[in-house]
């Protein structure tokens, strides 16, 4: 390679790092990419380079690979995501062992895939929210006011009602059993935030309606 | 019953197609026999079950779409790096062609698969696609359920004449090619991509100084797309001002397209990091997704306490069991008698939830945020000189064991247009104006005349004789 190829490269090493300077959010990468950067503008030439690189360019990936992970923790963990927030974990948990960067992203994509079922049987327990109508709907048959004639009618219309959530859930246990050996249906992690917030009722309101659906599904 | 192919091919396709792929391409090896054998698992598993989800279930256990995927990489990967070495000692114009080819090869990419979906999107294939539901519908329906129906020959009889009758009204109905052309169209991601390949065909360049170029214009990032990400945001806020439907969601893209942008102005070289943006966009959403729902369910709570009272109303009117839904009941007269006794005991356990949850009676609805918008915005059902009526000579009755007084029935059978001689004053007669507002951005973006041939023209309320909503004489607004 000639000189002034080489002070290209050097060039563009140099930018490399220079894109993650001052962003904190990416301190570890602009600290390999740093790393990197220094050794090629220390050598002379390739060979010397290629001598001395080691595995500082898959430290690289690792540091991204960690940066990111870093700031989907804080994100996860500002928004009280105590399940979605487990991918960024296990990542950072395994980073460093890796000195591969396919191997690396394997274990990523395979995480993330995990999670992302973990994810999805959580939230099948908002089918409490789903239901949150419903629920109303067969108490509001079941108390209303109306002359005797009427009132084993709007009964079978609040039996029905409720027969339909229990059902509903039901059917949700026997698919997500196919995702999930033995998944049942928690309704209390709707009142952890990253459910709850997704309610516009007090905390008393909540577990009123939680206390209604549990007797409707366990009747 | 086995999973029926139309389905198991939507999935087993796209895998298929990347082994076939890899064939074609010579790709052989460790990785390229670990995905075979992996398809061949995923085509076992399709053969076994006989239910979609028990299918997808198994599929996600032994994570055969990630081992799948896995392998298709180190494929690739392992045939790149081989290309790479055989070039022996460093050659730099060879690296920089590689670079440029593999850029030509991604615009050819996203060129094909654009020309795949708008092809898809045209309808053409429309009349094809209703046969094959049908048919599905045949396979899997059963067979007695059909049969009540009138079997499976009057069925698709009746489906096609109903879509030969959509197609004559909206010859665009199965076309979504102009949406497509605006939303999807790959150029904007293009342009950058072809910069690049420019900016490495320029005489002289070196591959070096074209890595370290991409970075310094931001081009690298534009080929990632950033360009359309931010458009997606624009495109969300205009639909948002558009419909018209919350303060919230025009609130939540106007955020996120500032966001966009002020990133893009601190960010070293103009464009956002990915990530960065990702979790900044998520924070606007979280911030406004409780609000918006909260939104929505105060107003269709007081949507359908104002129901409660139109139906309640309604069915005291003679010709109440000559229409829907009383005309549905094995005996309508009794339907109209039932509505009559249970309606206000509905009524009136709706309007204590409405105050448990929301602290608001009845008559606060009118006064709240949510009602002044729909009005404003043309989006409330009732017209002003019904929704009067309804708060001052029915909601006074509607209570358990009470009924309607006479005289009131008279007045409020009066709205309701019963005869083709008759006006309807129930109906907001500016309610078309919401679809119109939504038809002209329609029309803006996709070009004139879309909204009309692919939904026909936006129905008006010809009947309507109440004056339009006046806000500023509606005594139970707000101060």
């Amino acid at each position: 390679m000639s000189d002034p190829l080489w002070k290209e490269y050097q060039a563009y090493y140099r930018t490399r790092a220079e894109r993650y300077a001052e962003n904190p959010a990416y301190a570890h990468t602009y600290r390999a990419e740093k790393n990197l950067s220094d050794l090629v503008q220390s050598c002379e030439e390739p060979q010397d380079f290629k001598d001395r690189l080691g595995n500082m360019n898959e430290l690289c990936a690792n540091a991204l690979i960690k940066d990111e992970s870093l700031m989907e923790k804080s994100h996860f963990e500002k928004h009280q995501e105590h399940i979605r927030i487990q991918s960024a974990v296990t990542i950072l948990e395994k980073v460093d062992d890796y000195t591969q960067v396919m191997d690396l992203i394997t274990m990523v994509t395979n995480v993330i895939q995990q999670n992302g079922i973990a994810v999805s049987l959580d939230e099948a327990n908002r089918q409490f929210i789903y239901d949150w109508d419903y629920i109303d709907r067969a108490e509001i048959y079941a108390k209303a006011e109306v002359p005797d004639k009427y009132k084993s009618d709007m009964q079978e219309s609040a039996t029905q009602m409720r027969r339909a959530i229990a059902e509903s859930v039901r059917t949700l246990t026997a698919d997500l059993q196919h995702w999930h050996q033995g998944w049942k249906i928690n309704p209390e992690v709707n009142m952890e935030y990253r459910h709850r917030r997704l309610l516009p009722f007090t905390e008393d309101q909540i577990r009123e309606q939680l206390a209604k659906f549990n007797a409707i599904i366990n009747a | 019953m086995p999973i029926d192919p139309m389905m198991l091919d939507a999935i087993l396709g796209t895998f298929r197609n990347m082994v076939e792929d890899c064939r074609q391409k010579n790709i052989s090896g460790e990785h390229f026999d670990n995905m075979c054998s992996t398809f061949a698992r995923m085509e076992e598993l399709g053969a076994q079950h006989s239910d979609l989800n028990a299918f997808n279930g198994q599929i996600m256990q032994e994570n055969l779409y990630g081992t799948f995927s896995n392998h298709y990489s180190k494929a690739l990967c392992q045939q790149a790096q081989q290309q790479s070495s055989e070039g022996g000692n460093y050659d730099d114009a060879f690296l920089l062609k590689q670079g440029l080819d593999a850029l030509r090869q991604a615009i050819q990419r996203l060129r094909d698969n654009y020309r795949e979906v708008m092809q898809m999107a045209s309808g053409t294939n429309a009349q094809h696609q209703h046969d094959q539901s049908m048919g599905y519908i045949e396979r899997n329906i059963d067979k007695e359920l059909l049969s009540k129906a009138g079997g499976i020959d009057a069925l698709k009889k009746q489906t096609q004449k109903s879509f030969e009758e959509t197609l004559q009204k909206t010859p665009d109905a199965y076309d979504s090619t102009a949406e497509l052309k605006v939303l999807q169209d790959p150029e904007p991601i293009i342009a950058p991509i072809q910069s690049l390949i420019e900016l490495g065909e320029q005489p002289g360049m070196t591959y070096p100084r074209f890595l370290r170029l991409q970075i310094e214009q931001g081009l690298d990032k534009a080929a990632e797309g950033s360009a359309v990400t931010r458009s997606s945001y624009v495109t969300s806020l205009e639909f948002a001002q558009a419909l018209n439907v919350s303060p919230h969601y025009i609130a939540q893209y106007t955020r996120q397209v500032e966001r966009f942008d002020e990133m893009a102005a601190a960010a070293k070289f103009g464009v956002p990091q990915s990530r960065e943006l990702q979790w900044a966009m998520d924070d606007i959403f979280r911030e406004h997704e409780p609000l918006i729902i909260k939104w929505d369910r105060q107003r269709s709570f007081w949507e359908n306490l104002l129901d409660d009272l139109y139906s309640w109303s309604l069915s005291y009117c003679s010709f109440a069991p000559h229409i829907q839904p009383w005309s549905l009941a094995k005996n309508p007269v009794e339907a109209t008698r039932h509505t009559q006794n249970t309606q206000p005991g509905i009524f009136r356990e709706r309007e204590k939830l409405f105050l448990k949850y929301f602290g608001m009676t009845f008559m606060d609805l009118f006064k709240h945020e949510t009602f002044a918008w729909e009005v404003t915005h043309h989006h409330v059902t009732y017209s002003q000189v019904f929704t009067e009526f309804l708060i001052e000579k029915i909601y006074p009755h509607c209570s358990p064991f009470k009924h309607l007084p006479g005289e009131i029935i008279e007045e409020r059978a009066s709205f309701y247009k019963k005869d083709r001689n008759c006006k309807d004053r129930e109906l907001n007669p500016l309610l078309h104006l919401r679809a119109e507002t939504f038809k002209t951005y329609y029309d803006r973006k996709f070009g004139e005349g879309r909204y009309l041939s692919k939904f026909g023209p936006v129905e008006k309320n010809e009947a309507a004789a109440a004056p339009p909503w006046n806000w500023e004489t509606f005594k139970y607004r707000a101060g």
